[in-house]
């Protein structure tokens, strides 16, 4: 029976995040959450695979008390069940401080198979999944776009920059995922409800042995500046609207 | 005049209205304009509704249906994405309500076993025939009759104004008692033979708007419909199609206010992206004001739509509510629609622009699914009394 | 003594860090090349010491460095490590980072010391913000992109030290297959067209193709269109992840404009875009534009230029 754990992370919604552009701030205020794009294309591969090679799939997150809400939404996407490690030391915590909470709540539950987004859409770090797999001491293969599994080993194949590379290895193993590995289905009412039923496991920092210290002493000192596009919106419309444009950039010296 | 008083959505009902809008916006919306000019059903759009699970509201599980994990409320917001995204794929999901709660409730098992799961698999399409040439609100005036022949009812008539009319079956509604008013119409299960059967024939209308829905009539001559097709028994059509009647109001105009959302939110855009002398035409209350009156009268819609279906959904009478937004929600998303076709000055009528196809659209039902007038009538009834009755 | 380790398997990025490497080094700090290139060349560009990798074999991996890299960081006792932003170089950064219960740093854009304080910046939310991070715990790992620094000839005396790969890695490599597709140098083109998913298949883009070599310019695409639908090769995409479209002209064509495209515009001088949704964000990002369907304008858009060239 392949275990496999998928290490979700619930982030801001982008799209709804306004910039303030006098004071160059973002405005995150009732901007709604959802799990990381690349994290729903791994939740969906982990549950592909469980019911393709026999097994179950857990959802693993780390965050404060703000994320709970997001494990209904993995949950309804196929996972069997959830572990939620919570603390108010999480709270916009960096991959380190993730990695290594992860990495304690992985060893407890003895996972075959580990399954990461590349990078969250918010960060887009790109290191948890290598980070929690040298933790751990799994081999890691990274930007996966193709992944199978048989008896106790995984063939990945991964899209880099040259071309592809197809490896295995035996499991346990950490994988990270791209967003082309498969196609999302959309989870309906049924499965939504069907949520709610579905155990979830809260584990606290103490729980896995780390102390809030440890946490607190990755955190760095830091600010974000919002980037301010200074376009000059120009449209133009009507019958005219092709010669005109094209006369514009003609006159700039583009064309 | 009591009122109920509960506004949130809960958490499911959040997460699934975020869900739906995501499918609805990736997978219906591309391509809304090209397929509205068509007079011809999407089949493999549509399909994409049996994926998400909509096609399986309030049916049994047993045969891929969502059993009862929808409600009415869900239903609602899957409708109004739907109406926002491509409105005439919406008539499939009211469809849903109507057609499909007769067959699942009333129709006979064997009759159930085949269709239903082809139905929720999004394979197949269903019509359902009420309205004739010489009357649609006066239901009870139908001419077309099916008498009863041994083992066969022969049908003979013309039904009009129906929807998905090439559909490959229909529930036609007929006089099984001509004499009798509505206690004499009862509901059949008509498969359609293939054209060249010469006692069914069928036409489709060229419609100005929700061509895709193919909206024709069916004529009958001494078409022979065996017995057991009979759904539920005689004289029970028209009670058999008044719950469904109830719930399909709020859901049609859900679907309209949907399409009228986004034509407003295109007018917002525009509104400020557009400058003339200097200035988007956002600045100019002329623009702003009639923005802010539809989206104010949208709004007002939208919470009583949702307020009746929560009803709906726990068995609390919300038949003057349905009534209420029936003659409102579609009136109001033209007027809405046409406004915003305005504020884009000359381009809203290049039919390049959806602003004019979704107007069209959302006339359709003004007309269909109980017109204006008889819902005006209904909720005047309601809170006037007996003396509001028709003439 | 601390020193500052430099890797990257690729060589034109790890002379580039070099000179970044030289910057950030303080005093009694020296910089450390590790690849798998010559030590002249890692002279040439700043590093005092190199360790010098062995060939890897066909069934050997870049990856396969990181027990190297981890003994090197401690006999370095390296406080900074720079590693080239490549997909398998953050990879490799972030285990050496849990390692030596690092900090790591991700696709900086620039990194600056001030005492014991190094401050680094990097693109988040998909390009909206630029987050700006001061750290004092070390050792500090950070990836660095391509041409993000510039080369800096300082020529060093070098010390040189050969090393191994281990060959006994968990993971077997099947197969490599390398894309021989030429790509077109977008970061390199003064005239960038690109084309979003407002096209319908692929057959279209022959119509941006004929755009692009009607204004001297190079076609490429937005993410969607490489990854997913697979029209183009990656090495063209336009965006956060991709390519920076940053010469005189980019004209995006059926693109949305999601943030992650938008930040791979800012630097492009003029943009101009075509697409049919008059709510979508591009038009935020756009200096010139036509809201309407880009299958009627585009023709008209080719013909028009083509007769204000003759």
């Amino acid at each position: 029976m392949l275990k496999i754990a998928v290490c979700f992370k619930y982030v801001l919604d982008e799209v709804d995040i306004k910039v303030d552009v006098a004071t160059r701030t973002l405005k995150k205020e009732r901007v709604a959450m959802k799990i990381s794009d690349y994290d729903r294309n791994a939740i969906e591969e982990g549950v592909l695979r469980a019911c393709e090679a026999g097994g179950t799939v857990t959802a693993i997150s780390a965050g404060s008390e703000t994320i709970r809400k997001g494990f209904k939404d993995a949950l309804s996407r196929g996972a069997d069940n959830g572990v939620f490690i919570c603390d108010d030391t999480l709270a916009d915590a960096s991959a380190a401080e993730s990695a290594r909470v992860l990495a304690k709540a992985i060893e407890k539950g003895a996972y075959d198979l580990i399954i990461f987004g590349e990078g969250s859409s918010d960060m887009f770090c790109q290191q948890v999944g290598p980070r929690v797999a040298e933790l751990l001491g799994y081999p890691v293969i990274s930007y996966v776009n193709k992944l199978s599994v048989k008896d106790e080993y995984i063939k990945a194949e991964r899209k880099l920059e040259d071309g592809i590379e197809i490896v295995s290895c035996k499991l346990p193993a950490v994988v990270t995922v791209s967003s082309d590995i498969n196609t999302l289905r959309i989870p309906g009412m049924k499965q939504i409800l069907a949520a709610k039923k579905k155990p979830l496991e809260e584990l606290c920092l103490s729980d896995i042995d780390i102390s809030r210290e440890e946490i607190l002493s990755y955190k760095t000192d830091s600010k974000e500046i919002a980037t301010v596009m200074d376009r000059k919106k120009i449209l133009y419309s009507g019958s005219d609207a092709v010669t005109n444009l094209v006369n514009c950039l003609m006159s700039q010296g583009v064309i | 005049m009591e009122f109920d008083l509960d506004f949130m959505l809960d958490d499911d009902h959040k997460l699934f209205h975020r869900n739906v809008r995501e499918f609805c916006q990736t997978e219906l919306a591309p391509g809304y304009l090209e397929r509205a000019k068509k007079h011809e059903f999407d089949m493999e759009t549509y399909k994409k509704l049996a994926d998400f699970g909509l096609l399986g509201f309030m049916l049994p599980e047993e045969y891929g249906g969502q059993g009862d994990a929808m409600d009415f409320v869900a239903m609602g917001l899957a409708v109004e994405e739907v109406g926002r995204a491509d409105f005439s794929i919406g008539y499939a999901l009211l469809t849903c309500v109507n057609a499909l709660q007769i067959v699942n409730n009333y129709a006979p098992d064997h009759i159930r076993e085949s269709f239903l799961p082809q139905y929720i698999n999004g394979d197949v399409l269903i019509g359902m025939a009420l309205t004739e040439a010489s009357g649609g609100t006066d239901l009870a005036g139908m001419t077309t009759t099916a008498i009863k022949d041994g083992d066969y009812y022969i049908l003979n008539g013309e039904k009009s104004s129906n929807s998905f009319v090439d559909a490959p079956y229909h529930i036609i509604y007929a006089k099984t008692d001509p004499d009798a008013g509505y206690r004499g119409i009862s509901a059949f299960w008509v498969p359609m033979p293939d054209e060249s059967d010469p006692t069914v024939s069928r036409s489709v209308f060229s419609d100005i708007g929700c061509k895709p829905i193919k909206r024709g009539a069916i004529s009958f001559k001494n078409h022979r419909v065996p017995a057991e097709n009979l759904i539920h028994k005689e004289g029970a059509a028209f009670k058999m199609g008044v719950k469904g009647e109830d719930s399909a109001r709020p859901l049609c105009a859900l679907q309209c206010l949907g399409c009228a959302q986004a034509a407003l939110d295109d007018a917002i855009a525009y509104s400020k992206q557009r400058t003339t002398f200097g200035n988007p035409i956002a600045s100019y209350q002329g623009i702003s004001y009639p923005i802010a009156e539809a989206a104010t009268h949208i709004a007002a819609c939208r919470m009583l739509c949702y307020q009746a279906l929560w009803k709906a959904d726990r068995n609390i009478p919300y038949t003057m509510e349905a009534a209420m937004v029936k003659w409102w929600g579609p009136s109001l998303a033209f007027n809405t629609i046409k406004q915003c076709l305005l504020t884009h000055g000359h381009f809203g009528y290049s039919d390049e622009y959806s602003l004019a196809q979704r107007m069209v659209d959302v006339m359709g039902l003004e007309i269909g699914g109980g017109t204006e007038h008889l819902n005006k009538l209904l909720v005047a009834q309601h809170i006037i009394g007996k003396e509001a009755r028709g003439r | 003594m601390s020193n500052i380790l430099v890797f990257s398997e690729n060589r034109e990025l790890l002379c580039e860090m070099l000179g970044k490497a030289c910057e950030l080094a303080s005093d009694n700090q020296g910089v450390v090349a590790s690849g798998w290139d010559s030590d002249e060349e890692y002279a040439k560009f700043g590093a005092d010491k190199s360790y010098i990798f062995d060939k890897l074999s066909e069934s050997g991996r870049v990856e396969d460095v990181v027990p190297c890299l981890k003994e090197i960081v401690s006999r370095e006792d390296a406080s900074i490590i720079l590693i080239g932003a490549t997909k398998r170089g953050k990879e490799i950064a972030a285990r050496i980072a849990a390692a030596k219960d690092a900090v790591c740093i991700t696709d900086c854009k620039e990194i600056g010391r001030e005492g014991s304080t190094v401050e680094v910046q990097r693109m988040v939310y998909g390009g909206m913000a630029l987050k700006v991070e001061k750290i004092e715990r070390f050792p500090l790992v950070v990836t660095v992109l391509p041409r993000m620094f510039a080369k800096k000839e300082l020529q060093k005396d070098i010390r040189s030290e050969a090393m191994s790969i281990p060959t006994d890695s968990k993971i077997n490599l099947i197969e490599r297959k390398t894309s021989c597709i030429q790509v077109v140098d977008v970061e390199a083109a003064d005239r960038v067209v690109v084309v979003g998913r407002g096209f319908e298949k692929k057959e279209d883009l022959s119509m941006a193709q004929e755009l692009a070599d009607v204004i001297g310019g190079v076609l490429a695409c937005t993410r969607p269109i490489a990854e997913d639908y697979r029209w183009m090769p990656e090495g063209v995409y336009v965006g956060l992840t991709g390519k920076s479209s940053k010469g005189k002209l980019n004209i995006s064509l059926g693109a949305s404009g999601q943030i992650h495209y938008v930040a791979g515009i800012v630097d492009a001088n003029v943009t101009v875009a075509i697409d049919a949704n008059e709510q979508a964000p591009i038009w935020n990002a756009t200096d010139y534009g036509i809201v309407g369907d880009l299958y009627s304008i585009l023709p008209e858009l080719i013909a028009e230029i083509k007769k204000n060239k003759i």
